[in-house]
């Protein structure tokens, strides 16, 4: 009698999309992918039911306003947000890399420069990795 | 150009086109899997992608493919990252 949570997800999505020509072929997608999820997560041991409500978890919100506009219209907020962070990375980099250099010679000086580094670079790593996904497409 | 990028060496769906992502990034990408959707769409309008459908298990899949000029975007935006990357590290380690 009660449909099963992707069903509910989906029928939503239909809904919204009734008047989009592309609706067919992204709701079949959508499906493909939800199943496909709950299958997997399933495999790994979830109830099919918390499997399903995961997958949707995972997925996201439905893009209400139509496709086109799911992220189209927030990637630049995106791009604008990971610029930022970058820039602010920066700065912090290079102030918190200047502030020992004048505080004295009684900081540890005798710790060489690569494992200095080492923590930065990978910090740098991770928010370059952070501007990537701004790239996804 | 990650999207782009996963799917150089064979085609995929969606849904491995995320796993894939997953697996190659060691989980450093965590965006609501829907989001790849519009961004596939858009790779295909950009002539970037090639799609088809077809039938798995009883529902349609719809499997995308990288073409010719998707291969040669690629290689000018690895090109650009590599380059943009190097120019951060290095203004990093000279202000550091």
């Amino acid at each position: 009698m009660s449909i099963d949570p992707i069903e509910a997800y989906l029928r939503k999505l239909r809904r919204h999309w009734r008047a989009r020509r592309r609706r067919g072929r992204l709701a079949a997608e959508v499906e493909d992918h939800l199943h496909s999820a709950a299958q997997d997560l399933e495999a790994r041991g979830l109830p099919p039911d918390e499997a399903m409500r995961e997958a949707i978890a995972r997925f996201g919100d439905p893009p209400l306003d139509g496709a086109s506009r799911w992220t189209g219209g927030k990637a630049w907020i995106v791009a604008a947000v990971a610029a930022l962070v970058a820039i602010a990375a920066a700065v912090a980099f290079v102030s918190s890399s200047q502030a020992p250099s004048t505080s004295g010679s009684s900081a540890p000086q005798h710790i060489p420069r690569e494992q200095q580094e080492a923590p930065r670079l990978k910090h740098l790593d991770e928010f370059a990795r952070a501007i990537a996904t701004c790239h996804v497409a | 150009m990650l999207l782009l990028a996963v799917l150089q060496s064979e085609p995929g769906h969606g849904y491995a086109v995320i796993q894939r992502l997953a697996e190659a990034s060691g989980g450093a990408f965590d965006l609501p899997e829907g989001t790849i959707y519009p961004a596939l769409h858009r790779l295909e309008r950009q002539g970037r992608l090639a799609s088809r459908e077809v039938e798995f298990e009883g529902r349609r899949r719809r499997v995308y493919e990288i073409t010719a000029a998707g291969r040669q975007a690629l290689v000018q935006h690895v090109d650009e990252w590599r380059s943009f990357s190097v120019g951060i590290g290095r203004t990093l380690e000279a202000a550091g």
